[in-house]
């Protein structure tokens, strides 16, 4: 394998991994409870002004961590508690609300930060030689903990009780209710376990994205591009997805622009959901 | 153990029962026939939990339930198997088992074989008879001192529905009282002790013990 082609590889993984943790968020919310967040870029913002929010405070950076988990935790239980629990199966006010959410969220973002764009340290410099070529180490790191965090999730949601309890309520809300599981309080659960992924993809990829109050637009749309193709609502679509998505896009970057990266994955996303609205992986 | 005083209840605006009142005791089968439509179901979501009562009052073992979440209920006691969606159709056999706290089938392994054979299919791709005996199995395997059935018969074979028969006595003999909808008269004739027909949006026809007769049951439901 030539030098290029390894590289091209690494980059393509990179593209894919950093997709399928932004994406993650949005697809458990909606996977679980039908609500098209679209406040999840916000969440991702969130996420990583905690890295601003740490170095203001005069915190070791490692502090950004369990400042995200409480920033991001403590927004995500008061929009559920305040909106979203009162939208349940009512997908298009949900939408509403939620944008309109994500609109006050940049807002008050900006307000308290400004609109400058922020640059935060890569927590783990240097390089890592692979052979034939040097990857950033912090990015092989990345790739390695979501590749991790990934395979457990998935393990976790088809053979732990509250992965076959969520998949219960999903299925049959009105049984898992009539078989004693609380619907209510697992959905506030899945809601503020999604926005903290969110939360969390922007506190991880902070480091090599411009962070700044409008950041959470385009992981959004990213993400809903990756579900549209992959099929919404589950684990198995949003690993499909991802994959043609991210792979897609860093195809053409690398072969034509990134313009054409975006308008590639642009393009599929309108055939997807003109002729196969329901993805690649269809809901069992 | 469960009784309803003077309840009311339907679809919004809409009262598909009427001031209806009844009484079971634990160890008792309660029968309920009545066409489709006479509020059979409703019933049956009203002591689940689903729906509320516009009026009247609804207690279990003196406890009053009428704002109790049906999660609660089930936690109480009370479990339910829906005339329809009485699986989770995207979990395997054996899920929809473990939602109950049982991995042992006891009896119910021994009388529904199929079940045992299944426990890696999903419910889901199970036929109308097959998902029917499952949600009658989940029901039965709950920790419940209530179980309600709502048309569990529907669609089984007549072979299953003996083994139905055989495991509603026997959680009658350890004191579970059972709530029974049946449009099937033979079966509600074998098991109840007490039996009350709907029509009308009320009770048109109560029998206790000896006085519940096939033909006047049949005569009501066809009123």
């Amino acid at each position: 394998m030539t030098e290029t082609a390894l590289l091209v590889l690494l980059n393509l993984t990179w593209q894919i991994a950093a997709l399928a943790l932004l994406a993650l968020g949005l697809a458990i919310v909606f996977g679980l409870l039908r609500i098209l967040n679209m406040a999840h870029g916000e969440f991702v913002m969130l996420g990583a002004y905690a890295h601003v929010l740490t170095a203001q405070l005069g915190l070791p950076p490692l502090m950004a961590v369990p400042l995200c988990l409480a920033l991001v935790g403590l927004a995500a239980l008061l929009v559920e508690r305040l909106v979203v629990r009162h939208l349940y199966d009512r997908m298009f006010d949900s939408l509403l609300a939620t944008w309109a959410l994500s609109i006050l969220m940049r807002e008050a973002v900006e307000l308290v930060w400004g609109r400058a764009y922020r640059n935060v340290a890569l927590p783990v410099e240097g390089v890592t030689e692979l052979g034939l070529v040097g990857y950033p180490t912090y990015r092989l790191l990345v790739i390695a903990a979501i590749a991790g965090f990934f395979l457990v999730l998935w393990v976790w949601y088809r053979r732990s009780l509250t992965g076959v309890r969520l998949r219960a309520m999903v299925s049959n809300p009105a049984l898992a209710r009539a078989s004693g599981i609380n619907t209510a309080r697992l959905s506030a659960m899945a809601f503020v376990t999604g926005c903290l992924c969110a939360g969390m993809a922007g506190l991880i990829l902070a480091p090599v994205m411009a962070v700044e109050p409008n950041m959470g637009l385009d992981a959004l749309i990213r993400s809903f591009f990756a579900l549209v193709v992959g099929g919404l609502g589950t684990l198995e679509g949003l690993a499909i997805g991802v994959a043609v998505v991210g792979g897609l896009q860093a195809g053409l970057s690398a072969a034509l622009s990134q313009t054409a990266g975006y308008l590639g994955v642009l393009i599929l996303a309108i055939l997807f959901l003109w002729r196969r609205p329901d993805g690649i992986y269809r809901r069992r | 153990m469960l009784s309803l005083r003077d309840i009311s209840v339907g679809y919004g605006d809409t009262l598909v029962l009427r001031d209806v009142s009844l009484a079971l005791q634990p160890g008792q089968v309660l029968g309920v026939i009545g066409r489709n439509g006479t509020g059979k179901s409703t019933l049956a979501r009203l002591i689940g939990g689903e729906l509320r009562p516009a009026t009247g009052q609804i207690t279990l073992e003196g406890r009053d339930i009428a704002a109790m979440p049906p999660w609660v209920r089930a936690r109480a006691g009370i479990a339910v198997m829906p005339q329809t969606d009485m699986v989770f159709d995207a979990l395997t056999v054996a899920e929809n088992l473990a939602l109950m706290g049982r991995v042992d089938l006891g009896e119910a392994g021994e009388r529904f074989p199929r079940i045992t054979e299944r426990l890696t299919q999903l419910a889901g791709s199970m036929s109308g008879g097959e998902r029917k005996i499952l949600g009658f199995v989940r029901a039965m395997l709950a920790p419940a001192r209530l179980v309600v059935l709502d048309e569990p018969s529907e669609g089984v074979q007549a072979e299953n529905i003996a083994h139905m028969q055989a495991l509603v006595a026997a959680a009658r003999v350890r004191g579970v009282a059972v709530v029974l909808m049946e449009q099937n008269i033979a079966m509600v004739e074998a098991l109840a002790d007490v039996v009350i027909g709907l029509d009308s949006g009320g009770i048109i026809y109560h029998a206790t013990g000896d006085q519940i007769d096939r033909a006047d049951m049949l005569e009501a439901i066809s009123l």
